[in-house]
This record gives structure tokens, C-alpha cells and sequence, in this order.
């Protein structure tokens, strides 16, 4: 992969005390209503391309190459922004349960071509956003 | 979500309260499974990610296929599909864990991470709808 940009440590494991998961648990209920009323206001219809939760989870991806490089240097009194943000937002806001089973749909439907052009645009698609992500992230990290 | 009777005009306050719920519960079972998986683990494949998905999916299927077939209703979807299992399952970390899997040169765990990951989760979610399609 690019040679510029150097290995994070792995956002896991975390130490579980009982402030994180409740960081985890705010987070992850303010992300998944937000994904929530998205979807309330935009329902992706069964039988076409699923654009809403397409821009859900790489929104999910680029937010997360912006974010893990940073929450990597977090001093330990802002320790808790990581579970709440990375983990609990992040991971609320983004879903793979959908992805699989609009997935399953499509195929059913026999709509072929849309759904594997979906699997591949969210796969392919949020591993190009990840890395976009954090070149911006320590970019804008070097200039400051 | 493709919407099977997900409540597809404005949410009332108590229903996006009760989905914002559980998806913070959704959100904790991932933040615990995941910690206990990598804890028993040394190799570099997040196998917690994997199993957090393919069975956030398993359940989604099943509820899809309750609404689909069974008359489960908009609101309890919401709540269970939307919120419980949109919550436990991730995507932003699984293409984060793909990219570094990739960068410390872990190749055949990349593949098997990004590629297995979404067969598992298609499968789960299949089998999910199949069952309840058979019942």
C-alpha cells in the first residue's frame, strides 16, 4: 500500500470499563437514529440500487480514515472520544446487516447486475475512502 | 434499508428514541464480543468483526423475512432491524480492518477478511430469509 503513510495501531481491544460502554452505548443509539431517519427520509425501494445506504457506509468510511489517525494521539482525559465516536457513532451510523441482506434481496429478485454493483461499489468503495481519509487526515495534521 | 414495512413516513419521537436505544445496545454486544474475541486471539484476522456481522445479519434476515411473510410490524422492524442489528453490525470498522490488514501485509488475510466477511454476511442474511420463508 502507499509508502508515505505509516501503520496505525488497531482501533481493538479496548479496555472495556463501564464509562466506555456507556460512551459506546451513546454514540451507537446518536449514529443508528441518524441512520434511521435517513432511511425514514429516504427508503432505498426494493428491486433499485440501495444509493441511501451506499452513502451511509462510505460516509461510515471516510469518517473513519479521518478519524482513527487522530484518536490515535488522544491524550487520556479525551480518552472516551474514540468509543463514543469511532466505535458508538461510526459503528451505528454504518451497517453490514442492511448491506447483506438489500444484497440477498437484489439477488433474489434476479436484479444480478445491481447488486453485485452495489457489493463491489460499497467494498472497493470504502476501502479507496478509508485510504482517503486518512491521507487527508495527516495532511491536515502536518500543516498544523 | 431496501423497506419490508420499515415505518417509511415520519418516525414519531418515541419510536426514534426506542431505535436510538437499541441501537446503543446493538453497539455495546459489538463493543463486547469484538473485545472478547480479539482477547482469546494472537492472529492478525479481526475474527470478532466477522462474527459480529455475519450473525447481525443472520438476525436481520430472519426479521426481514418475519415482515415479509409473517406480518412482523413497521415499528418492531425499526427497532429490531434498524436499530438493534444496524447497531451491532458495522461497516466503518470492517473497511478500516480491511485497509490495515493490507498495509501490514497481511494479503491473505485481507482476502480472506474483506471477501470471506461478505460471503458470511450474504449467507447469513439468506439463510435468515430462507428460514423464515420456509416456516
Amino acid at each position: 500500500m502507499s509508502r508515505q503513510l505509516q501503520p496505525e495501531p488497531p482501533p481493538l481491544p479496548l479496555r472495556l470499563s463501564p464509562a466506555t460502554l456507556a460512551a459506546v452505548f451513546l454514540g451507537g443509539g446518536l449514529g443508528t437514529v441518524s441512520r434511521f431517519l435517513l432511511d425514514t427520509a429516504h427508503p432505498d425501494p426494493g428491486g433499485h440500487f440501495p444509493t441511501t445506504t451506499l452513502i451511509i457506509n462510505l460516509s461510515g468510511s471516510l469518517a473513519i480514515g479521518l478519524l482513527a489517525p487522530l484518536m490515535a494521539r488522544l491524550t487520556s482525559r479525551l480518552a472516551l472520544l474514540r468509543p463514543f465516536l469511532v466505535v458508538g457513532v461510526l459503528g451505528g451510523w454504518t451497517t453490514y446487516s442492511t448491506l447483506a441482506v438489500d444484497g440477498d434481496l437484489l439477488f433474489k429478485g434476479s436484479h444480478i447486475g445491481i447488486g453485485v454493483g452495489y457489493l463491489a461499489a460499497t467494498v472497493f468503495g470504502g476501502i479507496a475512502l478509508v485510504l482517503l481519509g486518512e491521507t487527508l487526515s495527516r495532511r491536515t495534521d502536518r500543516s498544523t | 434499508m431496501t423497506t419490508f414495512g420499515v415505518a417509511s413516513h415520519s418516525p414519531t419521537l418515541g419510536l426514534a428514541l426506542l431505535v436510538a436505544v437499541a441501537g446503543g445496545l446493538g453497539a455495546m454486544a459489538r463493543a463486547l464480543l469484538i473485545h472478547e474475541v480479539g482477547r482469546r486471539r494472537s492472529d492478525p484476522l479481526p475474527l470478532g468483526t466477522m462474527v459480529v456481522n455475519a450473525s447481525g445479519s443472520f438476525v436481520l434476515g430472519l426479521l426481514t423475512g418475519c415482515s415479509m411473510y409473517h406480518g412482523l410490524g413497521p415499528h418492531e422492524l425499526s427497532i429490531a432491524g434498524v436499530g438493534l442489528c444496524g447497531g451491532y453490525t458495522t461497516w466503518s470498522t470492517a473497511s478500516w480492518e480491511s485497509v490495515h490488514l493490507l498495509r501490514d501485509q497481511h494479503r491473505s488475510e485481507a482476502l480472506v477478511y474483506t471477501f470471506g466477511g461478505l460471503l458470511t454476511s450474504l449467507a447469513g442474511a439468506a439463510l435468515g430469509i430462507g428460514l423464515t420463508a420456509a416456516l
